[in-house]
């Protein structure tokens, strides 16, 4: 019976209930499409770091600091027999780190040269294409290094460097690829080039800044082993700042969803409580026929409740297809913008929103939740009503 | 008979011995006396004076440096206190957004104090590699050993003519694995002992850096580059001009000059 009035009452109301069944799915359908886009970030940036950038980690010189372009001429040192036994076994690759300029077109760039072995698998780098014989050097660079150098595959172009006991020189290198990569920080303002010529311009045998490692290799294992000039940085260690950066990026994901939700959530509680003063009468023939207080508080919820239900039932119509669109195509944005200004590894100019059927599910249980509980707030005003007061057309 | 006969030959020996030798001293002397007046100087007295002319107990020098870049050129002015090889205090005069801007360097140190920010900073590191003002000269530049024979070794290597003026050309080679260009060419000014020309190289040969010194000035009875273009030659453009404007030898520098607090003053 009771359900036969609530839906009864629900759709007697007309235009009212399908508007607010339509605004309500429709920030339904926006909080699940703006969750695809922040899942897809964060596990964009965690896969494109990972890949791209640190492996399963790095045993790095205890000096070297990313963030200090001055430390780079002194953070190396040789390698030992045992990081070259875990790089012989391709559980580790090293990479020697170093700053010097390149003159593009005759233009100063200030670079940091990567040297890393062309046959290397641990990263996901097209490393290979630096063992062709171009009759020097050849390097490799990022798009967003193409982009602002305009130097494009086949070009040459010079690099100084002062060596390691400070003295100057310079030599011609080719750029073998151009890279499309999802992590800034290893593009802008990056020269990647084979390992050995690195060690030869600086005249260090064997030295190397990090062994970057296999994501199946514990680094622990040889940590004793080893001197104490090298230090363990796991993956969880390095991915500190972006998950800094991502928790920042889950404020601004609940930010937008309070905003999307409460627009929803003002219309169903302004119908509640408009219901609540016209339907006073029909409250009080209610009570006078034998529906208790928390009976009539019950439908009146359950009404609220029917709009999260029916919203759902809306926005799975029209929002399936465009949220499997949307994930299909991505969604590309705006001409202009600066990707990388946002910080975060893996954004690119189209973002493919991420839909998780545990992150869908979540989403659709709170939102019901607080709908029901903004159904109710107004509804409690019913405790306090007097059956006579409310057949008066009067609150208590 | 025998012995009187073995006597004289004996006594004519001596004489014609002692006879010898003077000639052959007296030879030496003469060929000595005349390559002394005709010996070419050595590689290292040759860089030993272009030493003695380059560097002084103490300068102030008004210097003006055209930067001529790919699309204009600009002028800074900055007048400069050197004191030995050691010391220098730097201040810039033009244009207005770099006036104001002082550099001091104190032995293997340096400073740059920016009047818009109000700070000092210290330059260290790849800063050192940093262009000075976006001209063809480094920091690192500056930072160098200015007594070319403390820190290469010469050799001569020909003699050519530099802006009508006949020149030898030394080849410079680094004492050290640290010195910055490892080796240099110089074309000495055969009469001046003034290098007219120069180039600097790259550990590897690669040449870097061009110096041309278009105009010669003498004050106080020294030679100095009036007028001189500086060319990074990896970097594409026309290069810096440095016109001396006007320039003191051995002035008297307070102290106080070369000091960190001189840099805010």
């Amino acid at each position: 019976m009771m359900l036969k009035l609530a839906l009864k009452n629900f759709f007697g109301a007309g235009l009212r209930t399908w508007l607010n069944i339509l605004v309500l799915s429709i920030a339904f359908v926006a909080i699940i499409w703006l969750q695809g886009i922040f899942v897809s970030f964060s596990s964009r940036a965690f896969d494109a770091m990972i890949a791209e950038e640190i492996g399963g980690g790095y045993i790095q010189h205890k000096e070297y600091d990313p963030y200090d372009p001055t430390s780079l001429e002194e953070t190396f040192a040789p390698l030992c027999e045992i990081l070259l036994d875990i790089q012989n076994r391709e559980k580790a690759t090293a990479m020697l780190i170093y700053p010097a300029i390149a003159y593009p077109a005759g233009r100063m760039h200030n670079v940091t040269l990567r040297g890393i072995k062309p046959e290397q698998t641990i990263l996901e780098l097209p490393t290979e294409k630096m063992a062709a014989d171009l009759g020097v050097v050849p390097v490799m660079i990022g798009s967003r290094m193409s982009r602002s150098t305009s130097l494009s595959e086949g070009d040459r172009f010079m690099i100084r460097w002062r060596d390691r006991r400070g003295a100057l020189d310079a030599k011609e290198f080719e750029v073998a690829a151009v890279m499309s990569l999802e992590n800034q920080s290893v593009d802008s303002g990056q020269i990647w080039m084979p390992l050995s010529d690195l060690q030869k311009m600086l005249q260090t045998d064997n030295a190397a800044t990090i062994m970057v490692l296999s994501t199946e290799f514990d680094g622990q294992s040889v940590m004793g082993r080893i001197a104490d000039d090298w230090i363990l940085k796991t993956q969880y260690d390095l991915t500190e700042d972006l998950r800094s950066l991502i928790a920042m990026a889950d404020i601004e994901y609940y930010v937008f969803y309070i905003i999307f939700l409460l627009l929803a959530l003002i219309s169903i509680f302004d119908t509640q409580i408009l219901a609540l003063f016209r339907r006073r009468k029909e409250m009080g023939t209610l009570m006078s026929l034998g529906m208790t207080r928390h009976q009539l508080i019950g439908l009146f919820t359950f009404e609220g409740g029917l709009y999260a239900l029916f919203a759902l039932l809306l926005g799975a119509v029209y929002g399936t297809p465009i949220l499997i669109w949307t994930a299909r195509n991505g969604f590309p944005l705006p001409e202009g913008m600066d990707m990388d200004s946002f910080g975060i590894p893996g954004i690119t100019d189209t973002i493919y929103p991420d839909y998780r059927f545990s992150s869908i599910f979540s989403t659709i249980i709170l939102s019901v939740i607080i709908v029901v509980i903004v159904s109710y707030l107004p509804a409690r005003r019913i405790a306090r009503l007097k059956p006579t007061d409310a057949l008066r057309g009067k609150w208590s | 008979m025998k012995l009187q006969n073995r006597l004289i030959w004996k006594g004519n020996y001596r004489i014609t011995g002692l006879l010898f030798l003077k000639a052959v001293a007296a030879a030496v002397i003469a060929i000595w006396s005349i390559s002394a007046i005709t010996q070419e100087p050595s590689a290292s007295e040759i860089l030993g004076h272009v030493d003695e002319n380059i560097t002084a107990d103490s300068r102030i020098a008004t210097i003006s440096m055209t930067i001529h870049g790919r699309r204009s050129s600009r002028t800074v002015r900055s007048k400069s206190w050197v004191r030995g090889t050691d010391e220098s205090f730097s201040e810039y005069l033009s244009p207005p957004r770099e006036a104001g801007t002082k550099m001091l360097k104190i032995e293997d140190e340096l400073w740059i104090y920016s009047p818009s920010t109000d700070r000092t900073i210290q330059i260290s590191g790849h800063m050192l590699r940093e262009p000075v003002m976006g001209s063809d000269l480094s920091y690192e530049d500056f930072m160098e050993d200015p007594v070319l024979s403390n820190i290469y070794k010469p050799e001569l290597e020909g003699e050519e003519v530099v802006s009508e003026r006949d020149c030898r050309i030394l080849h410079l080679t680094a004492k050290s694995d640290d010195v910055t260009y490892q080796s240099r060419r110089l074309w000495v000014d055969k009469e001046r002992f003034f290098p007219l020309k120069e180039e600097w190289y790259g550990s590897g040969g690669t040449l870097l850096k061009t110096l041309e010194v278009k105009e010669v000035g003498q004050e106080q009875g020294r030679w100095y580059p009036k007028r001189a273009l500086f060319n990074d030659v990896l970097k594409r453009g026309d290069g810096t001009e440095v016109v001396v404007e006007d320039i003191e030898f051995d002035a008297d520098i307070p102290d106080r000059v070369f000091s960190r607090a001189a840099l805010r003053r």
